[in-house]
């Protein structure tokens, strides 16, 4: 196994934690939520990968966004006003906390 | 979306040492049409590590990749002169790139105007790292002298070749002194067994609309 591929389960594993809490508050339900989290970032992560070096990270990032919009709606069945806020909060606090890592 | 930003804001080379993850390209140049102008040396000088060369006819320079180089050409007799100055002694051909002078003395040598010393104004450096799965293995660039005469020395990066670890190789022409980007070049960023990741999931969650439906 590759450095690289160590980082993509890291950050797999750490992306599906921080978006399992955020779907938890908006949801309720955390085991299932943890599922959910889990399917939805092991479809967008690894395929956002690929993306970025096509297309940039800026275009991967609203791809990603999205992507999740629609999962989340129809795998938890909200409303898209819900999927849009739930999407974006949880990929800006991803983001957020890769600028805060890298900071130190 | 972290890994995905972690990778785009991570240096690809740090200090001397490579990023893991990351490695680096072999990288040379080459003059092309350097026989004909028997009447000059051609010489790099830059640093670190580099300092003096005079390049061989046919040779692909290849240097230390933190390199920044300038290329100069000197008339013959000028380069005699040069070579006592600063006490330049090239090693035998096995020692190729190898030679002993005072570097202090070619620094300030190439700080000054000379009757002889043509600067070609271009600045050559490697090409860096890229991603450990990158097929990309070597880089060559073709330099094509335009002009040699009247204190002028005018050379362009015509070509570059682009060689794969699968032995294929690629030459793409400069277009406007812009750096080509090698085609042909799509790589998974990761092991390719780790693609079942986003397969399974995708599995999994139309299994799982397919049974609400249901």
């Amino acid at each position: 196994m590759s450095y690289t591929d160590i980082i993509l389960l890291g950050a797999l594993v750490l992306t599906i934690l921080i978006e399992f809490v955020v779907l938890w508050i908006a949801f309720r339900r955390p085991l299932r939520m943890l599922g959910y989290s889990a399917l939805i970032n092991s479809l967008t992560l690894p395929a956002a990968y690929i993306i970025d070096t096509f297309l940039g990270f800026y275009i991967t990032e609203v791809i990603v966004f999205i992507a999740e919009i629609f999962l989340i709606k129809l795998l938890l069945q909200s409303t898209y006003k819900k999927a849009i806020i739930v999407s974006l909060i949880a990929n800006l606090i991803t983001a957020l906390i890769s600028f805060v890592a890298l900071m130190f | 979306m972290i890994m995905v930003l972690l990778l785009l804001v991570m240096p690809a080379v740090n200090a001397d040492v490579l990023v893991p993850g990351t490695k680096g390209v072999d990288y040379c140049f080459r003059i092309s049409n350097m026989e004909d102008y028997p009447d000059y040396e051609f010489i790099i000088f830059g640093a670190p590590v580099t300092g003096v060369r005079r390049i061989v006819p046919g040779e692909c320079v290849s240097f230390y990749k933190l390199s920044h180089l300038k290329l100069y050409a000197l008339e013959k007799q000028e380069f005699e002169r040069f070579s006592e100055l600063i006490s330049y002694k090239e090693h035998n051909e096995s020692w190729r790139g190898h030679a002993d002078y005072n570097y202090s003395i070619a620094r300030q040598y190439f700080e000054q105007e000379h009757d002889g010393l043509y600067d070609s104004g271009l600045e050559l450096s490697s090409y860096g790292a890229v991603a450990e799965n990158d097929p990309l293995d070597s880089v060559e660039d073709i330099l094509t002298i335009k002009s040699l005469a009247g204190n002028k020395f005018e050379i362009e990066k015509t070509e570059v070749v682009y060689t794969y670890t699968d032995g294929k190789t690629e030459v793409k022409p400069y277009i406007n002194n812009v750096t080509p980007e090698p085609s042909g070049r799509f790589y998974l960023p990761f092991s390719w067994y780790l693609i079942f990741i986003p397969i399974a999931a995708a599995f999994i969650i139309f299994w799982i609309l397919r049974k609400r439906k249901k």
